[in-house]
């Protein structure tokens, strides 16, 4: 009677036992998907806080092409050209937006150089600060408006892009 | 001693039919859940681009070659746009409609690169004149490459009574 009862007892602690292994085994599955499912809403999470920051970058790149300093008048998206060149071969302007770089470029039509007061218009880009550790900077497009001199003079605007990088712009 | 055997022979096979019940359900919880996973994730297909739109406002602004009623008076690519829609002619003697095709295209393809081994795979610019919502008729339609992943575009929109001048660039991933 006490070895039935002995036999019985050991057959209900393994069944016990398995329970527990089958138990222990869904549970670490369970865990796995839910690292699988967490992992990756993280990942999604840090994607569009990383997309968010590129957005506003932006923002503050486009604010800064409709500044007073570059504007171009009846225009939100165009800057002034003319303007840009000026602004250049002034020092004082290179803290003036608390940034390390901040350069304007002409797209379209496609020409070469860095402009200066010899070669404008035929020129690519105006470098206005250009210092060290940059980063990678944010950029929108503009256009570019200038007032030709050809053909008894009229209003011009091209296609460009205007890059800043700097702690006013990446950090916001 | 042979009915013992049966009733464990018996109670094994139901352990493992319960064993394959959870194995089965914790399965389909899992195919269900990456299935909603995956479904999720290819929803956007289709994204606004802020950056599409701003590239479609400056190439409006652009000022092109074409001068309709005297020169220096060179209209820029939207009021191009009108000069097509109504089919005038520049005095260089060249159609508007030339003219607005072929400044477009060196503007998309100058501001980006386009193939099949980069990123972006192609595009499609189409310019519409919307009356009373709906559109009436399509002053320009220009594409490259096959739009079949992801695609991001931009709008801008003209007023030109009575009606809108509406232009839409979708670039394909």
């Amino acid at each position: 009677m006490k070895q039935l009862y002995l036999a019985k007892s050991s057959k209900a602690q393994m069944k016990i036992q398995e329970m527990a292994f089958v138990l222990i085994a869904i549970m670490v599955l369970f865990g796995l998907v839910a690292l699988l499912y967490f992992s990756i809403r993280i990942s999604g999470i840090n994607k569009s806080a990383s997309d968010l920051g590129e957005l506003q970058a932006k923002e503050t790149v486009r604010k800064l092409s409709s500044s007073p300093e570059f504007s171009w008048p009846d225009c939100d998206n165009c800057i002034d050209f003319d303007k840009v060149l000026i602004i250049k071969e002034r020092s004082t302007y290179r803290d003036f937006w608390g940034l390390d770089y901040l350069k304007i470029e002409r797209i379209y039509p496609d020409y070469s150089g860095e402009c200066n007061k010899f070669n404008y218009p035929e020129c690519k880009s105006v470098t206005i600060i250009d210092k060290e550790n940059i980063g990678t900077p944010s950029w929108a497009f503009v256009s570019l408006c200038r007032n030709e001199a050809g053909n008894g003079g009229y209003i011009k605007c091209e296609l460009g892009k205007i890059y800043a990088s700097g702690s006013g712009v990446n950090d916001e | 001693m042979m009915n013992n055997k049966k009733i464990n022979a018996r109670k094994a096979q139901e352990e493992i039919v319960g064993f394959v019940l959870i194995v089965l359900l914790v399965s389909i919880l899992i195919v269900v859940f990456l299935a909603i996973m995956l479904r999720s994730g290819n929803s956007e297909s289709y994204k606004d681009s802020q950056e599409i739109s701003e590239f479609v406002d400056s190439a409006l602004e652009y000022t092109s070659e074409c001068a309709i009623n005297y020169e220096p008076d060179y209209s820029n690519l939207g009021e191009l746009l009108a000069d097509c829609s109504s089919g005038k002619k520049c005095l260089s003697g060249r159609y508007s409609c030339d003219v607005l095709n072929e400044t477009l295209t060196n503007l998309i393809e100058n501001s980006w690169r386009f193939g099949d081994e980069r990123a972006i795979k192609g595009y499609a610019f189409n310019s519409s004149y919307f009356l009373n919502g709906s559109v009436s008729e399509e002053i320009v339609y220009l594409s490259r490459g096959n739009c079949t992943g992801t695609i991001r575009g931009g709008e801008s929109l003209i007023p030109s009574y009575p009606g809108n001048i509406i232009s839409r660039m979708m670039l394909c991933y």
